[in-house]
């Protein structure tokens, strides 16, 4: 993991930078230790060869210097996995008890110096990107689906895919700006001492719709039908190239935040009675017109190729052939438009609408192949200054009005505002002291001291004696809040053992990457943590909430990379389907819905990887092939037994993310395996010494071409755990969908493999048995993971033992990943800092 | 490489730009200043493409040199350079291209991972708009090229049109007003927390203290930076003819990348700032624009497959070009001294990798170009077979000429010698 990348580093460059060693390093290693190292491990990693990029003749008994102590931590952790030694032929073996008798040493080393020496090991930490965010919202209520002061924030960086990792963390100059800029934005949409905004009706009938009148999609000319009652789409996608809405409204867009009415009369027209061939047309028409209603949030997300920037906050499935009212409730942000088109509709026209016209409209040909389309009069057949959409009847989504109105407020001053200042709605009646103390008391996720709450006080009437006003004063004030080192950072200040009020920060940010709220800090304020009872409600409480959906997500990120997931977009000529039927999303939302049924229905822990089931809507399960899912809503879907995808091995998402976008590589999902199911990563790729160059010439598929590949010898180290796992999954293709050969073959995929371990299989759902045989390991990396993910902590000798322990039990009472998460923080090793 | 970018590719900016009255007031008795420009491939190139056997000037032509022609005595490619142990780690390396620290190392360092150009940057002061920039046509390649002091990696700017803004669209009276009393109420904000950080330093162990100092230099790097650009809000952007397409941000790799060098040379040319990095990773969406079939990453572990080596070579012969127009630009450009942009840019191009198809970072491909360097055509740095010379020796030569009184940079000590004036 990646202690192991901390010390690659080039020990020589930096011996002469290290503190110099004290007296723990004066004993020496015991002689069968030395002799054990000598037997079995300097063959490879010592002076002169450092495979993996380890030299094990540098490890001394300092166990003060990290770099030697993770060096140890990482011998153990190869012994204990069985990795090392590796077991090849003309190898020298050791026996099991030598094996023993060198991981209890290595082990009691450790924990030795653990136990004498770290009293706390856990780094403070700042709040990452999502929990800044989290807090900002729910420390102020405001509505963020249109609004995210964070978007420029630096990527957090992601140790073993945990990005909470206190040790690991930067703050910059560049990145404190950013906060200062954030909280601002923050409180202005929080704070309202001014009226309500007036409420309007906008009415956009179908003149207002979209400004171009005619378009030529040589060589067919088109004009838009604007009778007075309707626009028709002909084309639309998921991207939505020509939306239709109000250009002038969009200027300006609607005038402030708010909640708006929105009502769209629309109709589905033609898409079965059309006179033309199905086969004509490049869109599924078997499935209902879906028109998406989507937010843009401001004027550049209007422009034709704009994809950022927009929300789609509603689909709608479409009558056929009748008008009908769709309506909705949005939120939208000043400034924002929505707009809707038909997002299943066929993306391009080009093609298939000149050979409608050619087929079955020969008299709009001769308007083609001319500039502006007008017509010369010498092809025989063609009927003057007719333009196919006069004749055409083919499927097209008809837009007659939409109307918005709004904005609405649930209550004002809006709940933003009153969490700041109850109901006092003048600035002149806000008690200074009152609303500081109340606000620096969850913004610091603790009680405060007088001293802290007269200094940001003095601070506030300091800058009103200044000549600024008192709203602005007391903005600066909250801004100040919201930039100290106490809100910024997650201190632990109370030595060992965390205090309540800690204890109840280190709950919050794992269950909800948010503060704790109000019920939370009264509960630590009373002392009632340390009770396992009233522990245990808090987290089914707490997972019970909305909120937790954030654990999910940042779950699925941490443990499955699913952050990764469109940052190699597939290609888009190869892959078409992946954009116009919103496969990302889908995907995305699969594996949601897939870990929190796992989690919020105690299921096992191991159908993570073995269930027979999952979350599908009708494009996902048309892309798996699965039948009988009809419509956009996601529901559990039994997976046929014929079919190999199971648990979320089997899930497009993670199938996408292990691909480039272009083609699928057994070597990522190989290494993504090793990772995150096995808890066993390779090292990273020989740096130290020049390899040789891999020569695959003269192969043809990709597994000569690995094959060959690892007849480099320092490839084949990692090579040959890697591979067989990835070919195992060649199954499916970049963006998941399942194949039985690679294209332009003839032959068949081979998925067969075999560990080194031994264990062979032929096909990934062996491979999925070999993997829920080695379920202890499994669901020792989880608890891993999470105990990082929610201490903040690389895990250390104490917290590994009690994580196995943990896992043990787990496995053999009710195993679920509900009860994995309850003894989690249940354990000391949660508790202590 | 398609029709439309080749034509955009030498349609060229408009010179008839104005120099800053400012530089050219003070260019009566000062020297032009000198810039820098680092530009890094983060895939590096195929050694086979790149390097010749001949050293000096008499080079022969390689597949890449090429296409440099024109600038033959105008740049120095060097062999044997790279960063030893501390540039490995395969792709996780390459970030160390303008450092030569690993990011995990910069603990160590008492300038942590500093990177060359902001290394640079720390003698720029306030007499520039920016006081470096950084660009990058996209892609989250999480590989940095320029670190700060304090061990952060700064992340480019990805839009052409908000480049654009930044350098030579003017705030309104209003806007500018805004900002200076947004200076003015965050400079208090900065006062009151560095008073809570004092005390809650007292509270928390030595790591955790640690921790803390990060957070008491950013908050200083923040008031230097309001100090230093309060100067800047009231003073006019330079007016430039250059016209951006409006959604040129949509564009593929191929469209974009000779607009991003076209807007380094105005930004240098307008002395908006004298230090740029240019990060060039991923090509993005629709494989960039390029004729090809396979991903950039995939293609550089060629395994000296032919069809693989066919499409990089469209790749990385896209760089170069690229890469060679721009300097063609830079000679184009005359200086009040009558001296050109070339002259005084000391132009880096390279990469922290180099060997991508078996993940090497030894041996780094590393093109000095400009700067008023004598320049030595190819030149081997290797100190014996397999026995690499440090490349920060020759970023202090590279450092020192842009102004700086050093020689010591990361690991090194002393420049390269033997390449100089």
């Amino acid at each position: 993991m990646n202690k192991k990348l901390i010390f690659i580093i080039t020990l020589t460059a930096f011996v002469q930078l290290l503190p110099a060693s004290d007296d723990d390093s004066s004993g020496l290693i015991p002689e069968f230790m030395k002799s054990y190292l000598n037997e079995y491990c300097y063959k490879c990693h010592d002076e002169d060869v450092q495979k993996g990029d380890r030299q094990l003749d540098l490890l001394t008994l300092n166990f003060k210097d990290d770099i030697n102590r993770n060096l140890w931590q990482d011998v153990l952790d190869q012994l204990n996995l069985g990795e090392m030694p590796p077991r090849k032929k003309n190898n020298k073996t050791p026996s099991e008890k030598e094996n023993k008798k060198v991981i209890k040493w290595i082990t009691d080393q450790l924990k030795d110096y653990q136990i004498k020496h770290v009293k706390s090991s856990s780094v403070m930490r700042q709040l990452n990107r999502e929990e800044y965010f989290n807090t900002m919202r729910h420390l102020l209520a405001v509505n963020t689906e249109s609004f995210d002061p964070t978007s420029e924030f630096p990527i957090d960086k992601r140790i073993d895919g945990v990005d909470t990792i206190g040790e690991a963390q930067i703050l910059s100059g560049y990145q404190f700006n950013l906060y200062l800029e954030a909280a601002s934005m923050f409180l202005d949409k929080a704070i309202h001492f001014k009226n309500a905004p007036e409420s309007y009706k906008y009415v956009w009938t179908a003149k207002d719709f979209f400004g171009a009148r005619q378009m030529s999609r040589p060589p067919v000319r088109w004009a838009l039908k604007v009778g007075d009652e309707y626009v028709e789409h002909g084309h639309g996608r998921s991207i939505a190239m020509y939306p239709c809405y109000s250009s002038k409204f969009g200027e300006k867009g609607v005038p402030a935040d708010g909640y708006y009415k929105i009502r769209i009369k629309a109709e589905a027209h033609n898409r079965l009675t059309h006179p033309y061939d199905a086969k004509d047309f490049p869109m599924d028409l078997s499935k209902k017109m879906k028109m998406g209603l989507v937010i843009a949030n401001d004027r550049r997300a209007l422009t034709k190729n704009a994809a950022e920037n927009r929300r789609l906050v509603q689909v709608y499935e479409l009558e056929d052939n009748k008008p009908g009212w769709y309506e909705s409730e949005v939120w939208i942000d000043k400034g924002g438009t929505p707009l809707v088109h038909w997002i299943n509709g066929s993306g391009k026209t080009k093609k298939f609408i000149r050979e409608i016209a050619q087929k079955y409209h020969p008299e709009v040909m001769g308007n083609l192949n001319r500039s502006k389309g007008t017509y010369n009069g010498t092809d025989a057949g063609v009927i003057k200054g007719r333009v196919l959409s006069d004749v055409y009847d083919g499927p097209v989504m008809r837009f007659y009005r939409i109307e918005i109105e709004g904005p609405f407020y649930k209550s004002w001053p809006p709940e933003s505002h009153r969490k700041l200042f109850g109901n006092v709605g003048k600035v002149e009646d806000v008690d200074i002291e009152k609303c500081i103390k109340q606000f620096m008391t969850r913004a610091f996720r603790r009680d405060v001291t007088k001293a802290e709450v007269e200094k940001y006080s003095s601070f506030i009437y300091s800058q009103i004696d200044s000549g600024k006003d008192k709203e602005e004063a007391i903005k600066t004030g909250l801004k100040a809040i919201l930039c100290s080192p106490n809100f910024l950072f997650i201190p632990e200040q109370s030595g060992e053992r965390l205090n309540q009020f800690e204890l109840a920060s280190r709950l919050s940010y794992f269950l909800w990457s948010s503060s704790p709220d109000d019920e939370l800090l009264m509960i630590a304020r009373k002392g009632q943590l340390n009770d396992k009872e009233v522990l245990r409600s808090q987290v089914g409480r707490m997972l019970g909430s909305t909120k937790a959906g954030t654990f999910i997500k940042r779950f699925a990120d941490s443990w499955l990379k699913l952050c990764e997931l469109g940052k190699n977009p597939p290609d888009i000529g190869k892959f078409r389907s992946y954009y116009d039927n919103r496969l990302e999303e889908a995907m995305r939302k699969e594996t949601y819905l897939f870990l929190e049924y796992i989690l919020q229905e105690k299921k096992d822990i191991m159908e993570l990887i073995t269930a027979k089931y999952t979350f599908l809507n009708d494009v996902l399960a048309d892309h798996y092939g699965v039948k009988g899912v009809v419509g956009e809503n996601f529901r559990k879907v039994s997976i046929p037994d014929n079919m190999p995808r199971q648990g979320v091995l089997g899930h497009g998402s993670i199938l996408t993310l292990t691909s480039n976008g272009v083609e699928t590589s057994p070597v990522t999902r190989g290494i993504w395996l090793l990772e995150n199911i096995l808890g066993t990563p390779p090292s990273p790729p020989p740096p130290d010494v020049e390899p040789l160059e891999p020569d695959i010439r003269g192969t043809k598929s990709i597994r000569e071409q690995l094959q060959k590949h690892r007849s480099v010898e320092s490839c084949a180290d990692c090579h040959r755990k890697i591979d067989p796992l990835g070919f195992a999954m060649e199954v499916f293709d970049p963006i998941g969908k399942y194949r039985k050969r690679y294209p332009g073959f003839k032959e068949e995929i081979d998925n067969s493999g075999s560990l080194p371990g031994g264990e062979s299989f032929k096909d990934i759902q062996e491979l999925n048995k070999i993997f829920s045989i080695r379920e202890y390991q499994f669901v020792k990396t989880l608890s891993h993971k999470l105990l990082m993910y929610s201490t903040g902590r690389h895990a250390t000798i104490l917290d590994k033992e009690e994580m196995s322990e943990i896992s043990r039990k787990i496995l053999s009472e009710n195993r679920s990943l509900y009860s994995l998460i309850v003894e989690i923080i249940s354990s000391d090793s949660f508790k202590r800092k | 490489m398609n029709r439309r970018n080749f034509l955009r590719g030498s349609a060229g900016i408009c010179f008839s730009l104005p120099l800053l009255a400012s530089l050219e007031a003070s260019n009566i008795n000062t020297k032009v200043p000198k810039r820098l420009c680092c530009t890094g491939i983060g895939f590096g190139f195929a050694p086979i493409f790149l390097f010749p056997k001949t050293e000096g000037l008499k080079y022969e032509k390689t597949l890449l040199l090429k296409e440099l022609e024109d600038h033959r005595g105008d740049f120095t490619l060097f062999y044997g350079l790279d960063h030893g142990s501390n540039g490995t780690g395969g792709h996780r390396g390459v970030h160390t291209f303008l450092s030569g620290i690993h990011s995990r190392n910069s603990k160590y360092m008492p300038e942590g991972n500093i990177s060359i150009d902001q290394k640079a940057a720390q003698i720029i002061g306030a007499k520039t708009r920016f006081q470096s920039l950084q660009f990058s046509p996209g892609g989250e390649s999480g590989s940095r090229m320029s670190w700060t002091a304090s061990g952060v990696g700064i992340p480019p700017e990805r839009s052409l049109i908000k480049i654009f803004q930044n350098l030579f669209i003017n705030l309104s009276s209003f806007q500018k007003e805004k900002l200076t009393h947004t200076h003015n109420i965050n400079k208090s904000v900065l006062d009151l927390v560095l008073d809570d950080a004092k005390v809650l330093s007292s509270k928390i162990n030595k790591h955790d203290n640690e921790k803390l100092d990060h957070y008491l230099t950013s908050v200083r790097e923040v008031e230097k930076k309001i100090d230093m650009s309060s100067n800047w809000v009231h003073k006019n952007k330079p007016v430039t003819s250059y016209k951006l397409d409006s959604d040129i941000d949509g564009m593929d790799f191929i469209n974009r990348v000779p607009v991003f060098y076209d807007l380094i040379a105005l930004s240098f040319q307008t002395d908006s700032t004298r230090i740029i990095s240019f990060e060039l990773s991923d090509i993005g969406k629709n494989l960039g624009g390029f004729n090809i079939s396979k991903g950039y990453h995939q293609l550089t572990h060629h395994g000296k497959e032919p069809s693989y080596l066919k499409e990089l070579q469209i790749i990385e012969t896209f760089h170069i070009q690229q890469y060679s127009r721009f300097l063609t630009k830079l000679k184009s450009i005359k200086e009040v001294d009558g001296s050109t942009l070339f002259d005084n840019t000391i132009n880096l191009l390279g990469s922290g990798m180099g060997n991508a198809s078996s993940h090497s970072n030894r041996n780094l491909p590393l093109i000095v170009s400009g700067g008023g360097f004598k320049h030595l055509g190819f030149k081997d740095c290797s100190l014996g077979p397999k026995k690499s010379e440090m490349a920060a020796r020759l970023y202090i030569n590279l450092l020192q000429k842009f102004g700086l009184e050093i020689d010591e940079f990361a690991l090194a000590k002393g420049n390269l010698s033997g390449f100089g004036v």
